[in-house]
């Protein structure tokens, strides 16, 4: 009993996790027909962006998570306009300004912080316990965080304009064009929500697990995971696939041992790609 | 136009070839001993090794303020010839040809682990004297194919020895443990060494060894698998960073579990803390260095204050670079050579020697397969008293079988 | 004064493109005695490794390039060059078979293996294509992690016996590799030029006309992969047998990236394009080694400077220059 709640609220926070970050590479991959391969960096950048708050300005966490998002969200409009813009629909030159960025925001961030082991200080202290079962209110605060942003996602998607113009323009961009939406306009605000996201993600996380130069690695590859498995155009598919993949990172290993548990989710990923090439969830590009 | 164009780029291209190979390699003056390191700068290692490099540097300075190397009455200045290693294989293998074959370096610190054995082939039959800074038994790194690498800095084989010495010492109520340990391809070699270890000291190992891919982030599977073993005692994690032993941590305390946990790594417990939290740190210890220690040695000592004033109290200590710099002086020195094969040799004949942490065996043979080619220093136990991490005292390793 | 343009004639212009085929000719010629010849001037033995292993990398990225010509971008090759890498060096460790066996071995197994990713994934398109190769590349290079003492999981595999006698100099390991490097790429520069190249050629435009002349699409696309992953895997076996040590972090996505970024650099357009990648994005940051941690913004800089100035790639300097020279010429009448 006590293993299943332990495990269960495991999926919950690594999908929360993994989600907050896919929506926010979803909204460029989808609005901006971009792969940010740079997303990764991104969240480790507004993971430390996080902690220098912190620690510098003396902020505390919460604040210092609030400033976080909307500082790297707005990093992430000159990113639109000097970085993707310029190459938006040259896949070739867009995995090149990806990588170049990707290279210089770890370069630095490993010059300046690389050598310390750094955390962000929890957001929450203290232990949870009902009967035999404990969760500690982090992971509770983690995932209500977590959800809240999802949901005002979904709001924003689904009932606002600015939404209603984001998915025309995934759908169809030559046709939102001729409607009048402002396509520029609107890939500058996905692209702030995106990274905004991405550095959100990263400080929660950050506090959950602890800072690396290099935490964007494997966060990049987990996100193109879900990207892809849900496929082009979907809100609630990157849901769907987030779950599954948060469940198959926290429920594998208790049953593989070792580095087998990497190589079977990856395995697992493989076939269902092979299965449904163009996402589960999505429309066909 | 297209004809000049390539003509260029190729004779600028050779150019600069072959100015590269006329680059001076770095000639040793009379006066001066240039010794290699080979470690990472850049990549995901290098939150160890830099660290480690700038405490060899403070090491290098100290033994030049003493006098340097003397040698047949001649005094050397040491002098660090860094190579960057990139953390991974490949770059060990540049950079380890960089050093011998152009800047003719005879001695070399470093690699670390299982990067220790991409060296091997081009260290071993040019006959440059290796002395590794950590080592994990995997073959090819101090083993018997590998007769001018030694082991100046740690081990895991020599973390265990101080970790379930200090875990028989400070809980003898453990009777049994479960270990868990990073699947990097070393558990086949230092999951037995530790096995035999907990069993010297009377404790048995209950349940399979849990292991964990070693890029893994959420370690809350992990703990929640540790924390069903029930009749485990305590919990042994051998080898790993601070983020695994963190997460482990974080991850039993936060299912209620509050067996001890013996870490027989060299994680420093302020860093473990920080991502653990304070609370969670109680039975925890690990094998690491306390910048006021006052039980430190006094070589020890002088290199880590002056570490702390200049990098600050939170400086990561490896102190295993200072240490294989040391144990080298004094081999030299005792051998009275600057070759490596007369220094090798001399190694293998000396039972002792003097290093930064006092005197120490020469010992390993049945473990590493390779007759004195591993010194174990003493190591000291760290755990976290009130809010600050503190030494818990000092464990003398013997004579390593 | 004005001068007239002269349209030339039929003889006329067929003896200036024989005259550039032999220009092109001779320039080749002379760029590869001076590679062959350079062992001569160095002095350095670690430039003589820095260029090994870039000749290895040269193999890498056209195959990579050759692939792409299909239309197909595959975000794998890196993981098929550690197949290759692996299957040499575990059949050299635990078989004992000598190089001469394992290098050709090598080759066909990751060509088998190529084609068994191509098959199914032949009938994605691009995106879907790149991504889903992309997992089978992590994917591959998890399993050998995984591999467990056989391939000594995430700290390598180690052991393996070097092409030559240990005592070797590594001169000889230098013209292996050249030759190895330029049989590949006559290789490859054959097919590409040949029925099959042009088949390629005409689905990655348009498959829908490809197929009604008769093509048969999947299967063009599985053999161009086969193809491409033969060379790449007999590029990691040479690289196996040269450093007798294998990681499986030597094959990651980065590696793949940065392969990418070696094509891309040098153009995907023209066929010399990967190998001058290749050179510049691996000698230019080894002049600057002594930078150590700030070494990875020189790549950087090269990469943005490509990417925002030469759409191309650096194999199209020239065409800009002359465009522009000839821009000049025009403006000046």
């Amino acid at each position: 009993m006590e293993q299943i709640v332990a495990t269960l609220t495991n999926v919950l926070i690594l999908s929360s996790m993994y989600i907050l970050v896919a929506l926010g590479f979803a909204f460029l991959f989808n609005i901006l027909g971009i792969i940010n391969l740079a997303h990764g960096a991104i969240y480790m950048v507004g993971g430390y962006f996080g902690l220098a708050l912190i620690r510098l300005l003396g902020l505390n966490p919460w604040a210092a998570l609030v400033l976080t998002g909307l500082s790297i969200a707005t990093v992430g409009l000159f990113l639109e306009r000097f970085c993707f813009r310029p190459f938006s629909g040259d896949f070739n030159r867009t995995v090149m300004i990806c990588v170049v960025i990707t290279v210089v925001l770890q370069t630095a961030v490993n010059i300046i912080a690389g050598t310390q082991i750094l955390s962000l200080p929890p957001f929450v202290e203290g232990i949870f316990k009902i009967g035999p079962v404990s969760v500690s209110y982090e992971r509770i605060v983690t995932f209500a965080l977590g959800i809240t942003l999802l949901v005002a996602i979904i709001w924003f998607v689904h009932r606002t304009k600015w939404g209603q113009q984001m998915r025309a323009i995934s759908q169809n961009r030559e046709g939102a064009l001729l409607q009048g939406i402002n396509v520029h306009y609107i890939s500058a605000l996905a692209c702030f929500i995106g990274c905004g996201l991405a550095a959100i993600a990263g400080c929660l996380m950050g506090a959950y697990l602890g800072l690396g130069p290099f935490m964007g690695d494997f966060m990049l590859v987990k996100v193109l995971m879900i990207v892809i498995l849900a496929g082009i155009g979907t809100i609630s598919g990157i849901f769907i696939a987030g779950l599954i993949l948060g469940a198959l990172d926290s429920i594998l290993p208790l049953f593989i041992s070792g580095a087998p548990s990497d190589a079977s989710v990856i395995a697992i990923v493989v076939v269902l790609l092979l299965i449904r090439p163009q996402g589960f969830f999505g429309h066909e590009a | 136009m297209k004809r000049t164009f390539f003509v260029l780029v190729a004779l600028f291209l050779v150019a600069g070839i072959v100015g590269a190979g006329y680059a001076t390699p770095a000639r040793a003056t009379e006066k001066t001993l240039q010794i290699g390191c080979l470690l990472s700068v850049t990549g995901f290692f290098s939150v160890r090794e830099v660290p480690d490099l700038n405490q060899t540097k403070i090491a290098a300075d100290i033994i030049n303020e003493q006098g340097g190397i003397t040698v047949n009455g001649q005094q050397y200045r040491i002098e660090l010839l860094v190579e960057d290693c990139k953390s991974t294989m490949d770059g060990v293998t540049a950079a380890a040809n960089r050093l011998v074959f152009d800047k003719k370096m005879k001695f070399v610190i470093g690699p670390t682990a299982f990067f220790a054995a991409a060296a091997g082939p081009v260290c071993d039959p040019n006959k440059v004297l290796r002395v590794i800074t950590w080592c994990v038994n995997t073959p090819g790194e101090v083993d018997a194919n590998t007769p001018y690498a030694f082991l100046g800095g740690n081990g895991s084989a020599l973390t265990s020895v101080a970790a379930t010495k200090y875990l028989k010492k400070a809980y003898p109520q453990v009777k049994k443990v479960v270990i868990v340990t990073p699947d990097d391809g070393a558990v086949p070699f230092v999951i037995p060494i530790a096995k035999k270890l907990l069993a010297a000291q009377g404790i048995s190992v209950v349940g399979e060894t849990i292991a964990y891919p070693n890029e893994m982030q959420d370690f809350s599977p992990i703990a929640a698998k540790l924390n069903a073993v029930k009749e485990a005692d305590a919990i042994f994690l051998q080898n790993g960073l601070v983020p695994h032993l963190a997460g482990i941590v974080k991850g039993l305390r936060a299912l209620g579990n509050n067996k001890p946990i013996a870490g027989s790594l060299p994680a420093r417990i302020s860093q473990v803390a920080g991502i653990a939290g304070v609370k969670a740190m109680k039975d925890v210890f690990t094998v690491a260095y306390t910048p006021d220690d006052q039980n430190m040695p006094p070589v020890a000592k002088e290199i880590v204050n002056r570490v702390v004033a200049k990098y600050g109290k939170d400086y990561q200590l490896e102190m295993s670079g200072p240490n294989c710099l040391w144990i080298l002086k004094e081999v030299i020195e005792a051998a009275q050579s600057l070759d490596p094969t007369v220094v090798k040799e001399k190694w293998e004949s000396m039972d002792e020697v003097e290093t930064i942490f006092g005197k120490a065996k020469i010992c390993g043979d049945k473990t590493f397969g390779i007759k004195h080619h591993v010194v174990a220093s003493p190591q000291p136990i760290q755990i976290l008293k009130g809010e600050k991490e503190a030494s818990a005292g000092w464990i003398n390793l013997g004579v390593i079988p | 004064m004005k001068r007239d343009k002269k349209v030339p004639s039929a003889t006329a212009l067929s003896s200036h493109i024989e005259k550039r085929i032999w220009e092109k000719a001779a320039l080749y010629t002379g760029v590869v005695i001076i590679v062959a010849l350079l062992p001569v001037f160095l002095r350095s033995i670690y430039v003589m490794h820095v260029l090994i292993l870039t000749f290895i990398y040269v193999v890498a990225a056209v195959s990579l390039r050759t692939i792409t010509i299909s239309g197909q971008f595959p975000l794998a090759h890196a993981g098929f060059m550690g197949i290759g890498a692996y299957c040499a060096g575990m059949t050299s460790k635990w078989l004992g078979w000598p190089p001469w066996i394992t290098i050709p071995t090598a080759g066909l197994v990751t060509m088998g293996i190529g084609m068994l990713m191509g098959y199914p994934f032949s009938r994605l398109r691009a995106l879907y294509y790149a991504m889903g190769s992309l997992f089978f590349g992590i994917g591959v290079m998890q399993i050998i992690q995984a591999g467990g003492i056989w391939t000594g999981g995430y700290s390598g595999l180690i052991g393996i016996s070097p092409l030559f006698p240990v005592t070797t100099a590594k001169i000889y390991y230098y013209y292996f590799f050249l030759g190895l490097t330029l049989v590949s790429i006559v290789a490859l520069y054959r097919f590409e030029f040949c029925r099959i190249g042009m088949n390629l050629k005409a689905i990655a435009q348009s498959h829908l006309v490809a197929s009604s002349v008769g093509i048969n699409e999947s299967w063009y696309r599985i053999l161009v992969v086969g193809v491409g992953c033969f060379f790449v895997g007999m590029a990691g076996a040479g690289y196996a047998h040269y450093n007798q040590v294998l990681s499986p972090a030597s094959f990651n996505f980065l590696a793949t990236l940065w392969l990418v970024m070696y094509v891309l650099i040098g153009g995907i357009g023209s066929f010399a394009g990967p190998i001058i990648g290749t050179f510049i994005l691996i000698l230019i940051p080894e002049f600057f080694r002594d930078l150590r941690m700030y070494s990875p913004f020189i790549s950087a800089a090269i990469l943005g400077i490509v990417v925002y100035l030469m759409p191309q790639g650096l194999a199209s300097i020239p065409q800009l220059v002359r465009t522009r020279v000839t821009e000049r010429r025009n403006g000046k009448r």
